[in-house]
């Protein structure tokens, strides 16, 4: 019994020593345009791009904003902070890739909080399917502090988000190494191009991820207890890819949440006046004409009015 | 419950520390549980099914050997038929339906029988012919029937090899469960390795190339001939190293407690022919159609001819043992065939060089005939056949799945298999206790499995391929 408790002592000491060495050179050694890391390990994300860039501006000033944009791509490529400017609104937009409830709690926990009064909270129903470990490794390699990497790490744990703790952990002045071109700035980034072609998606089931569904309740919850304004929103989608089958799913699981949290949904999902493929640029995101046409939209939306301008 | 799954660690030491715990004779009963436990993870009611056919052949067993030979004969008939419809009724019913509303259709007939919406239980296929080799054993005069209800449902029911084998047969595995094992130091030293082994090839492995693998069958005709044949041979490794490293987690778990199963792959891809390939790819299996299929057939006792066709029934139901599709039943007797035609032309591989070409061969034959048992449909694995054939250029643009799977990805998968195909053979062996190594080597062998599947472990993504049969 001895023998055994001593020798798996041993092969889990030296399995640490592998672990910590191999993360060390993956996190350093540069292999053509990037680390290691993000060759070899599962899931890992590139540091930077749009969420290094994001942070970077969100804590470079203090300024208090007149509202705050969070939630996937949809976000951060859908509210153009230049056009709520023109209409007299401060916005910043700290939407992140495939940003779900959990990433977005710890966001608003660790920086948002005091940040704005008003929180625009972008809906895109299949971000309530995902687990989100790809949106919250993207997420613990681009906040600025360890702690807030480490929120993201408990809020749901597994081996893939302790592998890119460690990575973060073990980088030597890490650079951006995928800058993202389209950024703009207060998060904003504007997506280019037409929409080439229609892939048809799945649009059979909606399988909600019953975790994400209420961490998104817990954290309005919270945005409401702390005297915060909050809207939903969702921007169009072109009308071609037949997603009312999924929408509608998705609005049965949603609409009891949002009649719970009594905060209002404007939901453009199947709005179609004016969107065709010239405001996309791809399936499921806008470009610079869709994100006008829809800014215009919400600021000319009553309901969204009495929220961000009351 | 999953083998890659955080319960089964959870699952596995409380197991065994409470085997070792308890006193002996209540060991069985706490293992039944346990196992009950482990099916009872997928879906819950479908234990009823294990235990019908656990409890008409436990009945059957005992008929046939109280009974003389004619009456015997009946009881054994009744159980094989018995045990074959359940696995007609949950794994063929929906298939025969469906072919039968086809060809009601091609000839004008305007009628069509409703399918049932059920799921197979999951390993279905693999308990019904453990518990066939037990009646059949006994009738045989081979084994004793078992008198103890619980210690036969133990047989069929035992967790590790529950799901997906190795189908074992009662003579190897029913006294073990009245042998009285104690913790033993050698035991739990070989049975970790090659569970930390089966876990490496399993998620290191297998579900990194399936992360590549899946949406290129998914989306055969929308990429280039290149990614095709990356596929197909990322696929013949991903099967390999899913279901062997599913053998040996669960020889590796029932050693831990000093049981020993069979043996299920001997480094199958090192074989210079299609019937070397099949004496080392799921031994198990391929044994069971000898002893139960091949030889009852006749074997190769009556000229050659027969001996051909015997392979030739003996592969194509093999091909459907493994799923209810034609793609399987293709699958099977193309591998018939080629069998028949090595044994026919009397093909053999002798001298290095020669070895090594047949080697190659063997493995481009196998990994072809893999695209059949892979895809999901007839219409696929031509599809994909005629990609490789054409070199199908990429047409238009890549779907949205790809977008994380870059060049450097898949050049990260590439760089990973060949680590393991150079290792392969080395640590098989080193695992198996064939090959001498420093037991400190050995340490450091196994911290550098374990860091890697922390590092590069897929977890929790993909199910054991051999568990839908």
């Amino acid at each position: 019994m001895k023998l055994m408790i001593r020798n798996s002592l041993k092969v889990l000491l030296a399995a640490l020593a592998i672990y910590v060495a191999v993360i060390f050179i993956f996190s350093n050694v540069q292999l053509i345009d990037r680390r290691m890391s993000s060759y070899f390990l599962p899931n890992m994300q590139r540091n930077g791009g749009q969420e290094m860039q994001m942070m970077r501006d969100l804590t470079s000033n203090q300024i208090k904003y007149d509202a705050i944009v969070l939630g996937s791509s949809h976000a951060y490529r859908g509210y153009d902070p230049r056009i709520f400017e023109q209409a007299g609104v401060s916005l910043f937009n700290a939407g992140t890739s495939a940003q779900n409830a959990k990433g977005s709690f710890v966001l608003y926990n660790e920086y948002l909080r005091d940040r704005s009064d008003v929180f625009i909270l972008d809906i895109y129903d299949p971000v309530f399917e995902l687990e989100g470990t790809e949106s919250n490794m993207r997420l613990i390699q681009n906040v600025p502090t360890n702690e807030a990497a480490l929120a993201l790490v408990q809020q749901e744990f597994n081996i893939y988000k302790l592998n890119a703790l460690a990575v973060r952990l073990a980088s030597i002045n890490p650079t951006d190494e995928a800058p993202n071109a389209d950024y703009i700035k207060n998060g904003f980034c504007e997506k280019k191009g037409i929409l080439y072609a229609v892939e048809p998606l799945n649009d059979s089931v909606f399988d909600a991820n019953e975790e994400m569904l209420v961490a998104f309740e817990k954290m309005v919850k919270q945005m409401q207890a702390d005297g915060k304004r909050v809207v939903l929103c969702s921007h169009p989608l072109p009308a071609s890819l037949g997603l009312h089958n999924y929408h509608d799913k998705f609005l049965s699981r949603f609409a009891p949440i949002i009649e719970r949290l009594g905060v209002p949904y404007i939901d453009f999902t199947y709005y179609t006046e004016g969107f065709g493929i010239n405001e996309f640029a791809d399936i499921s995101h806008m470009n610079k004409q869709g994100v006008e046409l829809y800014n215009q939209l919400l600021l000319q939306n009553t309901t969204f009015r009495e929220v961000v301008i009351p | 419950m999953l083998f890659n799954s955080i319960e089964f660690f959870l699952f596995f030491p409380i197991v065994t520390a409470l085997y070792f715990l308890l006193p002996h004779q209540w060991r069985w009963l706490m293992l039944l549980i346990a196992s009950c436990v482990f099916y009872m993870f997928f879906v819950p009611a479908y234990i009823f099914i294990l235990l019908a056919t656990i409890l008409v052949d436990y009945v059957a067993a005992i008929q046939i050997e109280k009974k003389s030979k004619p009456h015997a004969r009946r009881w054994l008939i009744g159980s094989i038929i018995s045990t074959c419809l359940i696995l007609a009724v949950f794994k063929y019913f929906n298939f025969f339906i469906g072919n039968f509303n086809g060809i009601a259709n091609l000839i004008g007939w305007n009628y069509s029988l409703n399918t049932l919406s059920i799921l197979l239980p999951i390993g279905l296929s693999f308990h019904t012919f453990q518990s066939l080799s037990y009646v059949v054993e006994v009738y045989r005069g081979n084994q004793k029937a078992e008198r103890h209800f619980g210690i036969y449902s133990l047989y069929v029911m035992f967790y590790p090899q529950l799901v997906a084998g190795p189908i074992e047969r009662p003579q190897n595995v029913l006294h073990q469960f009245r042998e009285k094992h104690s913790l033993n130091y050698l035991d739990v030293s070989k049975g970790v390795q090659r569970i930390v082994w089966g876990l490496f090839k399993k998620v290191v492995i297998a579900d990194n190339l399936a992360q590549f693998v899946s949406p290129v069958y998914e989306h055969a005709g929308a990429v280039s001939w290149m990614y095709l044949s990356i596929a197909v041979v990322f696929f013949s490794f991903q099967i390999y190293c899913d279901f062997s490293g599913y053998s040996d987690i669960a020889i590796g778990a029932a050693r831990v407690m000093g049981f020993r199963l069979m043996e299920n792959f001997k480094l199958p891809y090192r074989s210079a022919g299609v019937g070397m390939f099949w004496s080392k790819w799921h031994i198990s299996l391929s044994t069971w159609f000898r002893d139960y299929v091949y030889i009852p057939l006749g074997g190769n006792r009556k000229g050659a001819t027969r001996t051909s066709l015997n392979l030739f029934i003996v592969f194509a139901i093999s091909g459907f043992w493994h799923g209810a599709n034609w793609t399987f039943v293709v699958w099977g007797m193309a591998h018939g065939l080629w069998l028949v035609l090595e044994n026919r032309m009397n093909v053999r591989w002798e001298g290095k060089l020669k070895i090594l070409l047949g080697t190659v061969l063997t493995f481009a034959g196998v990994s072809f005939l893999w695209i059949f048992f892979r895809a999901s449909s007839f219409e696929q694995a031509i599809g994909i056949i005629k990609g490789i054939a054409t070199f199908q250029s990429q047409p238009g643009f890549l779907p949205s799945v790809f977008v994380p799977l870059n060049g450097a990805v898949i050049i990260g998968k590439i760089l990973l298999l060949l680590v393991f195909v150079l290792i392969d053979r080395k640590v098989t062996e080193i695992v198996l206790g064939t090959r001498a190594i420093r037991s400190n080597r050995k340490m450091w062998l196994l911290a550098i499995l374990l860091a890697s599947l922390a590092l590069f472990g897929q977890w929790g993504k993909v199910d054991f391929i051999y568990f839908q049969f």
